[in-house]
């Protein structure tokens, strides 16, 4: 797979970002060990916010299918979502930062012929 | 088929930043549960009126139309809730006004007073516009946030007094193109009906039910400008937007405006009418609501808890 472009990892890591005026994407530099689907080190989404991982998949990957997290993965906190399709959403009010989150995407299965 | 996985990533998860300016909390019904569980009657009325009707000429005509703007940030409660009214403060009831002089009104619904069975016990709601003892339900309400609503009732036919009533959830941006609505057509019986003697714009609690008490705001509430008539949807999306009237048939139109209540007991509108007055909108009796500044919101007991019922602090108890 070819790895992103320094401008494709700042546009899908500003997908989590702020949906207000103010930038809150910490833009870390990504290490060369990173997977090809990479939201980058640190994220943040705002409280009441939804952010959609679809739009942070590499190039060339088949949309439509399924996202949970990976089972090595630690759990998401109360308040804070992963709907199978792709939208992270997280409660008003909520306040926390979760470490260790591996997303899993699953491309949807080829018809057959 | 295909496993991708992401890095491990680390998630944070801020407070969005409130709005700026200062907002007026209204409590809760008080209820923990649904309609007609857990009731905890408290007869304390809590809301401000603007009357219509001066020197015996309603200056707020339905057949004129009439429009308006405001920002609110629902806290969750059990039931039904108020934002405004177009009804009458006093000596009437819903079932009256339904059937005679006219009402309506645009805020949160629950799902389960339509016996879905997603309701939540009636904590669960829908945007509404209620209106012919109806309630026409949109897209569903996120408590804790900032929604920028306004709604517009435009008479299209004069002569029969058909209306397009129209609420603006959610609105985001300048134009009225694509925001999300909930649009109502009606029949016009009101348009033309006489004003009720105590005809008024009511904010805060449903001006009925004294008994009850449990059509409550439960949120807070800024940035309210009501219009005499009919304003063009762009502009009525950028008069929601800011807190300046901007536009000229905004400042030809406005009829009352409360932007940024710094005092409760002052409730003189922030701008004149076109003819230089200056209204005054009345609390009905001794409670107030509460200033809550931008810098205290984020704190505010209501707004931290804005998503759960049962914040002792944000029931109504007098």
């Amino acid at each position: 797979m070819t790895p992103a472009t320094e401008d494709q990892r700042l546009s899908r890591r500003t997908v989590l970002g702020w949906l207000g005026s103010t930038p809150a994407v910490a833009l870390l530099p990504l290490s060369a060990a990173v997977s090809a689907w990479s939201l980058g080190a640190v994220s943040e989404l705002a409280a009441g916010e939804s952010c959609d991982l679809s739009e942070t998949l590499p190039a060339g990957t088949k949309r439509g299918g399924t996202y949970m997290l990976a089972p090595e993965s630690a759990p998401l906190t109360p308040g804070l979502t992963l709907s199978p399709c792709g939208v992270l959403t997280a409660a008003a009010g909520l306040s926390a930062r979760i470490d260790g989150v591996v997303f899993e995407y699953q491309e949807p299965q080829e018809p057959q012929r | 088929m295909r496993t991708l996985k992401s890095a491990v990533t680390s998630l944070i998860i801020k407070p969005k930043p409130p709005p700026p300016g200062n907002w007026m909390y209204f409590k809760g019904n008080g209820h923990l549960a649904g309609r007609n569980g857990a009731y905890d009657h408290v007869d304390v009325q809590r809301f401000f009126y603007i009357p219509t009707v001066e020197s015996g000429v309603d200056s707020l005509k339905w057949v004129n139309g009439f429009s308006l703007c405001w920002q609110l940030i629902p806290v969750k409660q059990a039931a039904y809730y108020t934002t405004f009214f177009y009804s009458a403060w006093k000596g009437t009831d819903f079932y009256d006004l339904r059937d005679t002089n006219g009402y309506v009104g645009a805020h949160p619904y629950p799902f389960s007073a339509f016996g879905q069975p997603d309701g939540d016990d009636y904590r669960l709601h829908k945007w509404e516009v209620s209106v012919d003892g109806g309630d026409a339900v949109s897209s569903q309400v996120a408590y804790g946030e900032a929604h920028t609503q306004a709604f517009r009732c435009e008479v299209v036919d004069r002569a029969s007094g058909r209306s397009q009533l129209r609420f603006y959830t959610s609105l985001n941006g300048l134009s009225a193109s694509g925001q999300p609505k909930n649009e109502v057509t009606h029949g016009g019986a009101y348009a033309n009906a006489p004003p009720h003697a105590f005809k008024a714009m009511v904010f805060g609690d449903a001006p009925w039910w004294l008994a009850h008490q449990h059509e409550r705001l439960s949120g807070y509430i800024r940035r309210i400008k009501i219009f005499a008539g009919e304003l063009p949807d762009d502009d009525l999306v950028k008069e929601a937007a800011s807190d300046a009237l901007v536009t000229d048939a905004g400042r030809n139109l406005i009829w009352w405006a409360k932007v940024n209540a710094a005092d409760p007991n002052d409730l003189t509108s922030d701008f004149a009418s076109v003819s230089g007055v200056k209204r005054s909108a009345h609390w009905v009796d001794d409670a107030r609501c509460e200033i809550v500044t931008a810098a205290q919101l984020p704190t505010h007991h209501a707004f931290v808890n804005a998503n759960t019922v049962g914040n002792l602090q944000h029931l109504e108890r007098g």
